[in-house]
């Protein structure tokens, strides 16, 4: 990677809730996204994912480590200074219905950044909004319509436009598919992938679908309890995933992986992000600990195959 | 799901909401129409005192104890109770959204602060505070409207900062801080009109509570003495009790229609705003 990467994290952590009640959701992420790749981010429900792409745009807060921004931190910005490189980087949510402010039309969810923060007048971000509208798959005439006249997937698309609306170079796409019925979901990742590719956008794909994620992302990275646990090229990745946790996943999607029968399916749910364990946060549920995972926790390094794993015995 | 009609027919559905409206309106329209109908000075004394109700075709609810015509100073009086409420009611709804915005989107200090004034000002009794204010600053109208609504805010704030944290965190309004929109768009173009249906509730009770307010202080003879007032006209009407109790009853019940209509009306609304409310 020869160029600065578009965005940065390093060592990001991100608490809720103080004192007894504290959740770590993300406990020390590094990661890059270079312009116009996209990095798939998986792992299971309540492991960090959403928190981690939020955190990334400075919407909840951040507790330790730094994000960069094209060259900037932004860590610490203030929100009046982060305000001018916000357009730059958007976020598509994984519940259409949350998604939109029940009492706006699609144009004004659409439109309404394009004069509130770009400076558009009404019939520039009229035009503009005609054009997004469009582009997602919908018509001129929605814009006057409301949110609840929309299924999940047009909603969906909604979503998309907005996201579009202030030409970002990054987008978070949180679980985009995740909550749309099986039967439109490749129609909306495929206008995602279709997007990217004319916008050379760059994105952090958010999945707990491994099939979703192998569509659309160049590079993967695994995450487990508020950590990333491997990372490295989609392809590679899941012809030989060399973490437990990453092998058990890509066997529960037999279609994708190569057929590994050292694989041991893991059961059960992951800990509390309340009581992690020591050492090791994937010990309790990995089939090939040794003493020594339970003495300190594994760093994430380049193993032989150049791939970023965490693992004592990968 | 904004419904736009499905709303008012919820609303009207309901027989004792369409009742209270039916009340409303004709306390409101004898208000607006007070002039027209008893064009003369309501506290002017214009015949015999203590006359019985339909006696006198030209004072159809006779005279109190002084001579002046009740039905005149009913009239008259709806405007003040209806003015009074009205504008009590918008004074301590816009402060308390005020202030509860600003709590519940910011959060931390500024929450703190304004919430431990909040509950503070919540533990001294509301009639005592308006009491002190008017002993201070005198009965004129104009203060016992700013008083009432300066102490019945409080609910409204806690209410409305309860709305604000819950809808910081959706992510139609974290979708705004993405696109780089200034807080105070966010707060009053996004937020607000969100949180906004259960304030409208409470403001009809708000309405209710400052007419019973200005009722009290009337009664005690603290309100203004120049302004034709149904609590003054049971105030007064508590001396000749015993010989013309229709004095001090015909004003009370002016009161508690007008207070049971304003209530009928809030319990409608908040079952035709809520279930939506709930099910979002
Ligand atoms: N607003 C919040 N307040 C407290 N805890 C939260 C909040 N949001 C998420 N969490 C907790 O943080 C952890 C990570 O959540 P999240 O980032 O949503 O995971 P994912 O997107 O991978 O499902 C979970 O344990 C979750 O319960
Ligand atoms: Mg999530």
């Amino acid at each position: 990677m020869a160029e600065a990467p578009l965005v940065e994290a390093a060592g990001l952590a991100v608490r809720y809730g103080v004192g007894a009640d504290a959740v770590t959701a993300v406990a020390g992420v590094d990661l890059a996204i270079a312009r116009g790749e996209v990095l798939g981010l998986v792992g299971e429900s309540g492991c960090g994912k959403s928190t981690l792409g939020r955190a990334i745009l400075r919407l909840v807060p951040v507790h330790g480590g730094r994000v960069r921004f094209d060259g900037t931190d932004i860590t610490d910005l203030p929100e009046r200074a982060l305000r001018p490189l916000r357009p730059r980087m958007q976020i598509v949510f994984q519940d259409p219905f949350a998604a939109l402010n029940p009492r706006k039309t699609v144009g004004q969810a659409v439109g309404d950044p394009l004069h509130a923060v770009l400076g558009l007048d009404r019939t520039m971000a009229e035009m503009k909004v005609a054009a997004l509208l469009a582009r997602v798959g919908l018509l001129p005439e929605h814009a006057e319509r409301l949110p609840h006249e929309f299924s999940g997937g047009q909603r969906q698309r909604i979503g998309i436009a907005r996201a579009l609306a202030l030409d970002p170079d990054f987008i978070v796409c949180d679980e985009p598919v995740s909550a749309l019925d099986v039967s439109v979901r490749a129609q909306v990742l495929n206008l995602l992938a279709d997007i990217r590719a004319e916008r050379g956008l760059a994105m952090l794909f958010i999945s707990h679908d491994l099939s979703v994620v192998e569509h659309i992302a160049d590079r993967v990275a695994v995450m487990y309890l508020g950590r990333i646990v491997e990372s490295g090229p989609a392809r590679d990745l899941f012809a030989g995933p060399r973490h437990p946790y990453t092998r058990a996943l890509v066997a529960s999607v037999p279609r994708i992986g190569a057929t590994d029968d050292t694989a041991v399916p893991i059961e059960g749910d992951p800990p509390s992000p309340r009581s992690v364990p020591a050492g090791c946060r994937f010990r309790s549920r990995c089939p090939r600990a040794l003493p020594c995972c339970a003495a300190a926790e594994p760093p994430l390094a380049v193993d032989g195959a150049g791939r970023l794993l965490a693992c004592f015995n990968p | 799901m904004n419904g736009g009609a499905a709303l008012p027919r919820r609303f009207l559905r309901n027989r004792a909401a369409a009742l209270g409206s039916l009340v409303l309106l004709a306390v409101v329209a004898v208000a607006l129409l007070a002039d027209v109908i008893a064009p003369r000075d309501p506290l002017r004394m214009v015949a015999r005192p203590e006359l019985w109700p339909f006696t006198d075709p030209r004072f159809p609810l006779g005279t109190d104890a002084l001579g002046r015509d009740i039905m005149a100073i009913i009239v008259h009086g709806a405007r003040t109770a209806i003015g009074i409420g009205v504008l009590a009611a918008a004074i301590s709804t816009t402060v308390g959204i005020a202030v509860g915005a600003a709590a519940g989107y910011f959060r931390g200090w500024i929450d703190d602060l304004l919430m431990r004034f909040t509950e503070v000002l919540q533990t001294i009794p509301n009639l005592v505070i308006v009491l002190a204010l008017v002993a201070v600053v005198g009965p004129d109208i104009v203060y016992v409207v700013l008083a009432i609504g300066l102490v019945s805010w409080t609910s409204v704030a806690r209410m409305v900062r309860g709305e604000f944290l819950a809808l910081r965190e959706r992510e139609f309004v974290l979708a705004c801080r993405a696109a780089g929109m200034g807080d105070l768009r966010i707060m009053l173009r996004e937020i607000l009109p969100n949180a906004l249906p259960p304030v409208i509730v409470y403001a009809s009770f708000l309405v209710s509570a400052a007419i019973l307010f200005e009722a009290a202080l009337a009664f005690l003879g603290l309100s203004d003495p120049s302004i034709a007032s149904w609590g003054r006209l049971i105030g007064e009407g508590r001396q000749t009790l015993r010989t013309s109790w229709f004095i001090a009853a015909i004003p009370g019940v002016a009161i508690v229609l007008t207070v049971l209509a304003l209530n009928l009306v809030g319990d409608g609304l908040n079952d035709a705003l809520n279930p939506r409310l709930r099910d979002q």
